[in-house]
């Protein structure tokens, strides 16, 4: 955390008063120990300022910009947070009869308040941080799939079958098998838009949700009138049949929901945080920022595209299957439940940053979750998405204001 | 209970496709006047969902008329805030545009749910047949027994070409979504144009919004505006950003639409009913894909928080 914190962009400069090196980005005075945000090692880091002060000790002057990121850092949470506890209250007390305190501490106690509460809101973070986590992959090579929904779903289709190819095979290789398949399937399912962004220039944004809309009716289709429709004939809704029970994830929590998947996202958030200081991932951030300077460099910025966004799409498949083996336990057209958007807004909020990313996953799943316990109240449970809303554009509203101070 | 080889079958698809397109249209139509000014405003299915709520709620108090003027009004006020966030604050247009998506939708479902714990008691516009002239095959359901209010789609298509090509503003408008720089030095307020134009905008996406609920289904749902909104955006793209190629292509994908729920209530049809949801998707996803090479987008579209204050 303390590395991710110093590496936002502009932090230290904001606050810093203009020193004559601050025009150039390298740590002129001090080479041997370079000021902490160096050392994250992001090329979109040019402002991180040197000392002000040529002559003071190396480690103070690290130890104020470690403060002054972490203040950045708490801003930018802490502002947006107090924006939508803000509109909460207001819209609580404004439409409907509940006491808008007392809801409120409602929804934080039904979410966080005991061990019950904490694990179905882990659970439900866990699809959110996974297609999060994908998605930072490819929105550092600017790319932006918005197809998660889609893919999801047809990791989840993927994986059944897979299920179904491998039939008694011990459970393990079971998952694992599943788990290929559904990343194939994600993948696949985002090859169409891929192809036709680097060949056609067709934006990504449109063709992914496009392909979310007709997944829909595929998924309904699938699921309603081929081989894997529930064979129960008293079923009418869309569905398929329920997994062998032996093929659900372990319970990591004794007494909750908390599934296995949760392994699943600290795996996914080590490997994306270790790739983005590998440099594959500085070659993806490069791409991201200046596709021109990127070819320069050797790198093929259209190929680098093409695999951030399959890789996010595989992610966002896994998540599928993780959901399916986890939780659903056999195949729905509410699998997905929306997840696939709001994963991407995790990573835009977690500025493709794998951590902050799992962490506002975390946000994410509290008001999902604290939402539907506060419609016992007669709070409808779409005041969840009102405050997700409001987060999305308090952060980067607030990033936006910090780079503004920075560049002036 | 017609099959596909009945004329009725089809007479019922294109009169409710007409239906479909006019808020898909009217939409595409707003979204249009945005990026010509070189906004895009992703935010458009949030824009339309706020637009239902206000049409159910206007519609409510005094009438579906009332219902369109305050889901136009809502829609204006979604375009507002966008505007002050993406144009004055300069957040990032496409976070701006989902949270506006995220947040308008659950807003719009939120409200109507606390609000009308049952549902609002109003009449919706029935259609209107011209005697004669209703009877003719095919031609007669689709043009002359409909609700007046499909006729807001041509006009507004029109008044929206006829500003953007014969008005100073609308050369204003233009000149900022194509050359934003030069606009400025030629004394064009970029701002106050842009933030117009996305009022604008939202006011005609809102309005989408509640024709859908207030004037033709007559009820809200989470689903209502499902996924019209980025139909919209697509077909803001097919239709090359000229107005008047926003009235075919909005009535292709209506029809489409309306092909599903007839499909869905005949029953011996011989098709996978659920695979024709898709199909509205599917087509504009294909048109979309070959158009967009052959179409070209105002210069300075998608480019707001690059550009440096000048």
């Amino acid at each position: 955390m303390t590395v991710e914190a110093t590496s936002t962009p502009r932090g230290p400069e904001a606050v810093t008063p203009a020193a004559p090196e601050a025009d150039d980005g390298r740590p002129g005075p001090a080479p041997e120990s370079p000021p902490a945000g160096h050392a994250a090692g992001r090329p979109d880091d040019p402002h991180t300022g040197p000392p002000t002060d040529p002559a003071a000790n190396p480690s103070v002057v690290r130890a104020a910009a470690h403060a002054r990121a972490a203040l950045a850092t708490a801003v930018t949470v802490a502002v947006p947070l107090a924006a939508a506890v803000g509109v909460f209250l207001l819209l609580v007390a404004a439409a409907t009869d509940a006491e808008p305190v007392p809801t409120f501490q409602e929804l934080l106690s039904s979410s966080l308040g005991d061990a019950d509460a904490v694990g179905e809101t882990l659970t439900r973070a866990v699809p959110l941080a996974l297609i999060g986590v994908g998605t930072c992959v490819a929105l550092r090579a600017g790319v932006f799939n918005v197809g998660g929904e889609a893919q999801m779903a047809m990791g989840s289709v993927a994986a059944y079958l897979a299920v179904e190819a491998l039939g008694g095979a011990p459970a393990p290789l079971v998952w694992l098998g599943g788990a290929v398949a559904a990343a194939a399937g994600g993948a696949l399912w985002a090859a169409g838009p891929a192809v036709l962004l680097v060949r056609r220039g067709v934006s990504e944004i449109l063709t992914t949700l496009l392909v979310n809309l007709a997944t829909v009716g595929i998924l309904t289709w699938l699921l309603q009138d081929t081989f894997l429709q529930d064979p129960d004939p008293a079923v009418i809704t869309a569905q398929g049949a329920r997994l062998d029970p032996r093929l659900e994830l372990p319970a990591l929590i004794e007494g909750t929901r908390v599934h296995a998947g949760v392994l699943a996202v600290v795996v996914a958030v080590a490997v994306t945080w270790w790739w983005t200081r590998t440099p594959s991932g500085l070659r993806v951030d490069l791409v991201g920022a200046n596709p021109r300077l990127a070819a320069h460099g050797g790198v093929r910025p259209q190929a680098l595209r093409i695999r951030a966004f399959l890789v996010a799409a595989a992610v966002a498949g896994l998540a599928g299957a993780v959901q399916l083996f986890g939780v659903s336990h056999r195949l729905t057209t509410g699998l997905t439940a929306g997840v696939g958007y709001s994963g991407v807004l995790v990573a835009v909020l977690g500025r493709s940053r794998p951590l902050p990313t799992a962490l506002f996953a975390l946000v994410f799943a509290v008001t999902v979750t604290g939402a539907e316990a506060i419609e016992l109240d007669g709070v409808p449970r779409a005041l969840g998405y009102v405050l997700q809303g409001v987060l999305v554009v308090g952060v980067a509203g607030v990033q936006g204001a910090l780079a503004w101070r920075g560049r002036r | 209970m017609s099959g596909l080889a009945e004329l009725g079958f089809w007479e019922d698809v294109l009169a409710t496709g007409l239906r479909l397109a006019v808020p898909l249209g009217l939409a595409a139509a707003g979204e249009l006047v945005s990026e010509r000014a070189g906004v895009l405003n992703l935010g458009l299915e949030g824009t339309m969902a706020v637009g239902a709520f206000g049409g159910i709620a206007g519609a409510a108090a005094a009438g579906p008329g009332l219902g369109l003027v305050v889901g136009a009004a809502c829609g204006a006020l979604a375009g507002l805030l966008f505007a002050v966030l993406a144009v004055h604050l300069r957040i990032n247009e496409i976070v701006v545009g989902f949270g506006l998506t995220i947040g308008g939708t659950g807003l719009a479902s939120f409200l109507f749910r606390s609000r009308f714990p049952e549902a609002p008691d109003f009449t919706p516009y029935r259609g209107v047949r011209l005697p004669g002239l209703a009877e003719v095959p095919l031609l007669g359901p689709f043009l002359f027994a409909q609700p007046l209010v499909v006729w807001l789609l041509p006009v507004v298509a029109a008044a929206v070409a006829l500003f953007l090509r014969r008005t100073s503003a609308g050369l204003a408008l233009r000149a900022v979504g194509d050359g934003p720089a030069a606009a400025r030095a030629r004394g064009v307020r970029v701002g106050l144009v842009r933030t117009a134009a996305t009022v604008g905008g939202g006011a005609l996406a809102g309005l989408g919004g509640a024709v859908l609920t207030a004037g033709l289904v007559g009820e809200f749902s989470d689903e209502v505006v499902g996924g019209r909104g980025w139909l919209a955006l697509a077909l803001v793209i097919v239709a090359g950003w000229r107005p008047a190629l926003l009235v075919p292509t909005a009535l292709l994908v209506g029809s489409l639409q309306a092909f599903y729920l007839r499909a869905q209530s005949a029953t011996e049809i011989g098709l996978p009913v659920s695979l024709l949801q898709a199909l509205p998707f599917v087509v504009t996803l294909a048109v979309l894909s070959v158009r967009s090479s052959s179409v070209r987008a105002p210069a300075a579209l998608g480019r707001l928080t690059a550009e440096e204050e000048a």
